[in-house]
């Protein structure tokens, strides 16, 4: 079957003052139709930048797309004009951002907010547009939603605000929503409920959704499949099970273990790996996650690992997994 | 509402007294006084002088009297003029309003479009030629663009009058002179504004929408953006509405402008108490309707406490 979006070897890099900034590093990625896909990763490892990527969202300059695509439906979007794009973005695709207490114009009640995006996209009848609008409020679980199409985003909290960025993001029927971090800026329990809703509405809609989070324990039960990022680069793939229960990266294994339980606090969450991810300006040679890897050896330091396919659709990016790894062992750092 | 409106009164009218009171003690504290340049003047002539314009009060009192005719709107005689300054005021004030709110459509409305396309087109050539026009509005002095100005229309095209207050070809020349500052700075202010409001998160999500730039300009840039500039209307409005000494001396102008420089020159102290106070009520009111603009401009602020749950 033809995968719904297929990301192909793509390369995104920021100029920055400091030097060129390779925020991602190659990544192939594809989800079929109706299918959950969770792209995990550390704070700066380079999810945003890759899912923003896929409709040409980040600002040029400083970001660029140095090299691969993005298919969707077969279409090539990387090389596609800004006024093509404009008809996939919010019809096709449907976008929720990290931080709904930002992502909304604050000056514009957020009916209109709805309505401006079906509006955009064909139907030009604005009253029908609002039923529209009252209907996907009901949807995405807004309570009393003939009220709140009225209201500003400073009148509605942060989980009622990132509802209404899940309506606008389904406001057309998208087959792909792409959600990133839709659960960060908010609190547990509206966590579990956000988590809840994009899940029932994927089931029911049958629509394809790229999941990114920094948080392993939202992917269980969400997302068929798994991508692990760091460094820009996906360096671990395979089914939820595998990558839960098997996982062959040792920086796959830490996250898990840092996987929160009830007593540990929010923010611990937001470092499960010791040490901080690198930058990626010029980074040394070998393998980015070295510096922080408890099972590192003497090879790591010196070449960026390969892939190692295990399996069907199961692959890692790590010299442990190299056929020779054993032996290399005793060269321990 | 009305709670707000009664708050702002009793403010302003502090304000008020404040100014009022600051402005006589500077004033008495100026040496000379308002006929020291007549000096040849006998003694029994200063001494009628003085005694008709109640100078030889005790400060405490003159100041009580003016206060009091302040509470009746009565802002007294000029010294120099033979007029009241309610009469140089109701006189000079619409001339000078009229000229000022042409100068500051001007201003706000190339400002805004000069800024807009800078910021939309930034580091490209709209961007530097609106820079450029807008230095150029700062640096150059008005009494230099007012002769500019008339050298062309007036003596070499010959379009427009000279000078003189008449129809609206006599506005046209000094309103454009009056509006050169503001328009760079309301360029300026929009050109930085709009930046920020283009890096905005909401913008990604306009663009997110599949909005076309110039949706998300208007739809969701341009509000934002104008909120700073709406700040500095209230100031400018004052200021620009009330006169220029330079453009209505250049210009030959019947406005309020000059009076500002004559009547300190003149130690006419009523005039410049007048004045003052005239241009303190003025700013304060324009600050105020600037508040309510900026009330609908941005639902956030609100002035009673009706937040939604
Ligand atoms: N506009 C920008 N200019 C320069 N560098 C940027 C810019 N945006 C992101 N970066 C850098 O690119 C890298 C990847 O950023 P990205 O936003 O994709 O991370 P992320 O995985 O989404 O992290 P987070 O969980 O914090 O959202 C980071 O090192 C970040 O500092
Ligand atoms: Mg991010």
């Amino acid at each position: 079957m033809q995968p719904l979006l297929k990301i192909e070897d793509l390369n995104v890099q920021f100029e920055t003052r400091a030097g060129v900034l390779q925020a991602v590093r190659g990544i192939n990625l594809e989800i079929g139709p109706g299918e959950a896909l969770a792209l995990v990763g550390e704070s700066g490892c380079g999810k945003s930048a890759a899912a923003q990527s896929v409709l040409k969202l980040l600002p040029s300059p400083p970001a660029r797309i140095t090299r691969g695509g993005v298919f969707f439906a077969g279409e090539n979007l990387t090389a596609m004009s800004e006024k093509e794009l404009q008809r996939v973005r919010g019809r096709d695709i449907g976008f929720i951002f990290q931080d709904p207490m930002t992502s909304l114009n604050p000056t514009m009640k957020v009916g209109r907010q709805v309505v401006e995006v079906m509006y955009r996209h064909g139907e030009k009848d604005n009253k029908k547009n609002r039923e529209r609008a009252l209907e996907i409020f009901g949807l995405v679980g807004i309570s009393n939603p003939g009220r709140r199409l009225d209201q500003y985003p400073h009148q509605l909290s942060g989980g009622m605000r990132q509802r209404v960025m899940a309506a606008i993001a389904l406001a057309c029927g998208p087959r792909l929503l792409i959600a990133d971090e839709p659960t960060t800026a908010v609190d547990v329990t509206i966590q579990a409920q956000i988590m809840e809703l994009l899940r029932d509405l994927q089931k029911k809609r049958g629509m394809s959704v790229l999941l990114i989070t920094h948080d392993l324990s939202l992917v269980a039960g969400f997302a068929r499949r798994v991508a692990v990022m760091y460094a820009g680069k996906i360096i671990e793939t395979g089914t939820a099970e595998e990558v839960m229960n098997s996982p062959a990266h040792p920086y796959t294994r830490g996250l898990l273990a840092s996987i929160p339980r009830l007593e540990v606090r929010p923010e611990e969450r937001l470092a499960p790996v010791p040490g901080r991810p690198p930058v990626m300006i010029n980074p040394p040679p070998g393998c980015p996650f070295r510096p922080r890897c408890p099972e590192a050896m003497y090879i790591c330091a010196k070449i960026e690992p390969g892939e190692t396919i295990l399996g069907q659709g199961r692959i890692v990016s790590c010299w442990l997994a190299h056929p020779m790894a054993a032996e290399s062992r005793p060269e321990r750092l | 509402m009305a709670r707000y409106v009664l708050r702002r009164i009793v403010t302003m009218s502090l304000a008020l007294w404040l100014i009022i009171t600051a402005t006589f003690v500077i004033m008495h504290s100026v040496p000379g006084g308002p006929f020291s340049s007549e000096k040849n003047a006998p003694p029994a002539v200063m001494q009628n002088l003085n005694a008709r314009y109640r100078l030889n009060d005790p400060y405490w009192k003159q100041y009580l009297d003016y206060l009091l005719n302040m509470a009746r709107l009565d802002l007294g005689p000029s010294f120099k003029y033979d007029r009241s300054v309610n009469e140089i005021i109701s006189q000079g004030f619409p001339v000078s309003a009229q000229l000022g709110a042409v100068a500051v459509s001007i201003a706000l409305g190339a400002g805004v479009i000069l800024g807009v396309a800078a910021a939309w087109k930034q580091n490209r050539w709209q961007d530097y030629t609106a820079m450029s026009l807008a230095a150029l509005g700062f640096s150059v002095p008005s009494f230099i663009l007012s002769g500019l100005l008339m050298y062309i229309f007036a003596y070499k095209l010959m379009w427009l009058p000279p000078a003189m207050w008449g129809g609206w070809q006599h506005a046209v020349m000094p309103a454009l002179a009056l509006s050169a500052l503001p328009t760079a700075f309301i360029a300026r202010l929009m050109r930085s504004s709009m930046l920020e409001v283009l890096q905005q998160d909401y913008i990604k999500t306009a663009r997110a929408k599949g909005l076309s730039p110039a949706a998300i300009l208007v739809n969701h840039a341009l509000k934002n953006a104008l909120m700073p500039v709406a700040t500095y209307l209230g100031p400018l409005v004052a200021a620009v509405f009330t006169g220029s000494f330079v453009v209505e001396t250049v210009f030959a102008i019947p406005g309020l402008g000059r009076y500002f420089v004559i009547s300190v020159l003149n130690r006419d102290y009523t005039l410049i108490l007048g004045l003052t106070v005239f241009y303190a009520v003025f700013l304060m009111l324009m600050n105020f309707i600037v508040d309510l603009v900026y009330m609908f401009l941005d639902p956030r602020i609100k002035l009673a406490d009706d937040r939604g749950d």
